[in-house]
């Protein structure tokens, strides 16, 4: 407990200053202003003293400066009394805290330096801040938490635009945007587009990787290169190929159409320029994921007696399925953000991205932000979905295990 | 800011009203919490002292205080408040400062808003002490009602109360605002289960996280959902909301504080503090098993002798009245300089 007599003391010290500054001819505070800022002051003295019973001198300096600070910003500088009075509530509380203190520092930075621009500078200030302190705690080595500060401080300024972007419409617009039939379509078509092109791509793709490592073909690097090339290239360049290859006028995109299986301007069209784009990713993560399964493991399979797919089915891609799942996330992410290819190959029926597009020429960015935003939700949620997802796989193999036993 | 909203019975006006830059309100709200440090240290008629401060809050709240004490408004408040800093500077203040301040000393002291000030809790208390003096009566006329009257005298309230609400959606035009109803009839419903022993009281403690989060969410996507004592706040015809403090209070006769076991959005923001706060009740030292501090208790919060501290309603009756002295207010950042000069 604190003696009474400090307590009396600091309170009476208090209650003069603020007597004081009451008394002063041409008062700078108005009475109401200056009892509750007394107010305030016992209750911040009294953490000082609460502090400075732990025993901590150079606790209570860093304090004090503190305290310094959010009155010069908030008082000399803002003139905002009232908001410096809430802040220096907290500010005394959280203090003892480091967790709570840079979320404090983190909001004060944001919500009233960055102002403008407050949300979206808090959340990854206070994750950057939650995840090195965390760091920090874990006893990690100060090399390594300062490049995870680095780093997630150059994450946040990716993040910037995007968070910026959310905070921009209400709910209620983006409830009404998304009550519109049209804008409805949209998303059905692209989600269900690259759903339908990361299945595809999933089909072909993960066997040719596991054929890829497993079989060792003569010309894997080439094989390899070419599965790259779809990353490589500029994406209207791929619907450019399309077109020509398959567009109006072209002998195979004619003969297509004449048995009713026209590409150029249909759904189909939409998936099969997806599939081109976004079978890369998963074909390479694939790889990287099958190369991981120990070889040892499928010959015993195979002495076992198991036939070749049954290695495949049972062995191989349950070991690798993590890295796999991986590659169909990254996959299905690349088909939905798609655009440049379907805007050119089969822009009809209207998908998300290219609805996006439209809007924004018709209306600007105020009318297509907003289907850029549902769009943008809608995509994260399925691509949190989904890496939450990948935890419920059984983890990649791991020798250590083996070589215990 | 416009002020004909505000209620007739908040006498204390210009320049005590709490807007437009004028901090009576603050004041008043930080006087009271300041005091209520001062008389925890008391130790004599503890809990005594502790009704003398719930009915001087209720006064204050009831009297001078305008921004929404209620245990959804808070938290409705403290995020729209976040959401004006910046732009009206006054308003943003007008509503984040009581949640600001409550959450603040929690931290600070231990949850003791909870237990000594929150008007809910303290319509709650008035209960449970009508209840306790109705029950001596009762021993002694040997009135008292065996299980199964209770249960069905529980299962009448609560069909009434469900069919109120039936009619209150049929009858009149039913707003969101109104949904505070749902929560009445979720705790009525829950007390009923409770009660009648068909779930355990532990099994659904957990349910006011859920609470928290419904708020929370509606409150981002900008819907009201009034607070049980909401009406005392501000001037709107508010049935809702006085039916369900009325709720609220039956159902604190039949299970002490029913509403802060499972229904308290707020009651879990507390409890979360209280896990990092200064002050905690912990038990220390041998225990003789008497089970004084759980019977005392009147949230429930001790179990085989140890405090449970996101139940914890800070209201040290449990300090009071353990025979052993064994109940604590322990200073966690003493504790630390305290075994330091024990090894040295």
């Amino acid at each position: 407990m604190i003696p009474r007599r400090t307590l009396l003391l600091t309170a009476g010290g208090v209650a003069l200053v603020h007597l004081v500054i009451g008394l002063v001819p041409e008062p700078v505070l108005s009475l109401p202003t200056n009892l509750v800022m007394l107010a305030v002051n016992l209750y911040v003295a009294w953490c000082g003293l609460l502090l400075l019973q732990t025993g901590e001198r150079r606790r209570l300096g860093l304090f004090v400066a503190g305290y310094l600070v959010l009155f010069l910003l908030l008082v000399a500088l803002l003139q905002r009394e009232s908001l410096f009075l809430l802040l220096v509530i907290v500010y005394a509380s959280v203090f003892r805290n480091g967790l709570l203190l840079g979320l404090f520092s983190a909001f004060v930075l944001s919500y009233v330096v960055f102002q403008p621009y407050a949300f979206e500078t808090f959340v990854p200030l206070a994750l950057l801040w939650i995840l090195v302190w965390r760091s920090a705690r874990a006893g990690t080595s100060l090399f390594v938490s300062a490049s995870l500060a680095v780093g997630l401080f150059v994450l946040g300024l990716i993040l910037l635009p995007f968070l910026h972007m959310l905070v921009q419409e209400t709910p209620q617009t983006l409830l009404q945007f998304a009550g519109r039939p049209e804008v409805r379509q949209a998303l059905l078509v692209s989600l269900s587009s690259a759903s339908l092109a990361t299945l595809i791509a999933f089909l072909f793709g993960v066997p040719l990787a596991y054929a890829l490592v497993r079989g060792e073909p003569r010309g894997r690097s080439l094989v390899e290169a070419l599965v790259d090339l779809p990353i490589l290239l500029p994406k209207p360049v791929v619907g450019i190929a399309l077109l020509t290859l398959l567009g109006p006028g072209s002998p195979l995109g004619e003969m297509l159409e004449r048995a009713g299986l026209g590409l150029a301007g249909r759904f189909a069209g939409i998936v099969l320029a997806q599939v081109i784009v976004s079978t890369p990713f998963l074909i390479k993560s694939a790889m990287t994921a099958f190369e991981g399964v120990p070889e040892q493991l499928e010959t015993a399979a195979r002495t076992l007696g198991a036939r070749p797919w049954q290695v495949f089915g049972r062995v191989a891609l349950p070991l690798a399925s993590r890295g796999v799942l991986t590659g169909v996330i990254l996959c299905w992410a690349r088909a939905v953000g798609e655009f440049g290819a379907i805007m050119l190959f089969a822009p009809h029926p209207l998908s998300g991205s290219v609805m996006v597009y439209n809007e924004f020429l018709k209306g600007g960015v105020s009318e297509s932000r907003p289907i850029a935003m549902l769009l943008l939700l809608i995509c994260l949620w399925v691509f949190v979905l989904m890496q939450f997802g990948r935890a419920l796989l059984p983890a990649p193999f791991s020798r250590a295990p083996l070589r215990r036993a | 800011m416009d002020t004909n909203y505000l209620p007739l019975w908040k006498t204390l006006e210009s320049p005590l009203v709490a807007l437009d830059e004028s901090h009576v309100e603050l004041f008043s709200v930080l006087a009271l919490f300041l005091l209520t440090l001062l008389v925890l240290n008391v130790r004599r008629h503890r809990q005594g002292v502790r009704h003398l401060v719930q009915g001087l809050a209720i006064l204050v709240f009831f009297y001078i205080v305008y921004s929404c004490l209620g245990v959804f408004g808070m938290i409705r408040n403290t995020l729209h408040g976040i959401t004006l800093i910046g732009t009206v500077f006054t308003e943003s203040f007008f509503w984040m400062s009581l949640p600001v301040v409550v959450l603040s000393f929690a931290l600070m002291s231990g949850p003791f808003f909870c237990g000594w000030i929150c008007p809910t809790g303290t319509l709650q208390e008035i209960m449970v002490i009508l209840r306790e003096n109705l029950g001596r009566l009762g021993a002694r006329v040997r009135l008292r009602p065996g299980p199964a009257t209770r249960n069905v005298l529980l299962f009448l309230f609560f069909a009434g109360f469900m069919l109120l609400v039936f009619w209150m959606g049929s009858t009149r035009q039913f707003y969101v605002e109104d949904s505070s109803l749902y929560w009445g009839a979720s705790l009525f419903l829950l007390l009923f289960l409770v009660l009648s022993g068909v779930v355990r009281d532990e099994a659904i403690r957990g349910l006011r996280a859920a609470s928290f989060w419904i708020i929370v969410i509606s409150a981002l996507l900008r819907t009201t959902i009034v607070s049980p004592v909401h009406f005392a706040f501000a001037d709107v015809r508010d049935p809702a909301s006085a039916l369900t403090t009325l709720v609220l209070m039956v159902a604190s006769l039949f299970l002490a504080r029913a509403w802060c076991r499972y229904i308290c959005p707020w009651g879990y923001l507390m409890g979360l503090i209280h896990r990092r706060s200064r002050l905690r009740v912990q038990a220390e030292g041998e225990c003789r098993d008497c089970g004084v501090c759980a019977r005392v208790c009147r949230v429930g919060a001790i179990q085989a002798g140890r405090v449970r501290l996101d139940q914890c309603q800070f209201c040290l009756a449990c300090v009071d009245r353990c025979p052993q002295g064994r109940m604590k207010v322990v200073d966690t950042w003493q504790a630390k300089t305290d075994n330091q000069c024990s090894t040295s």
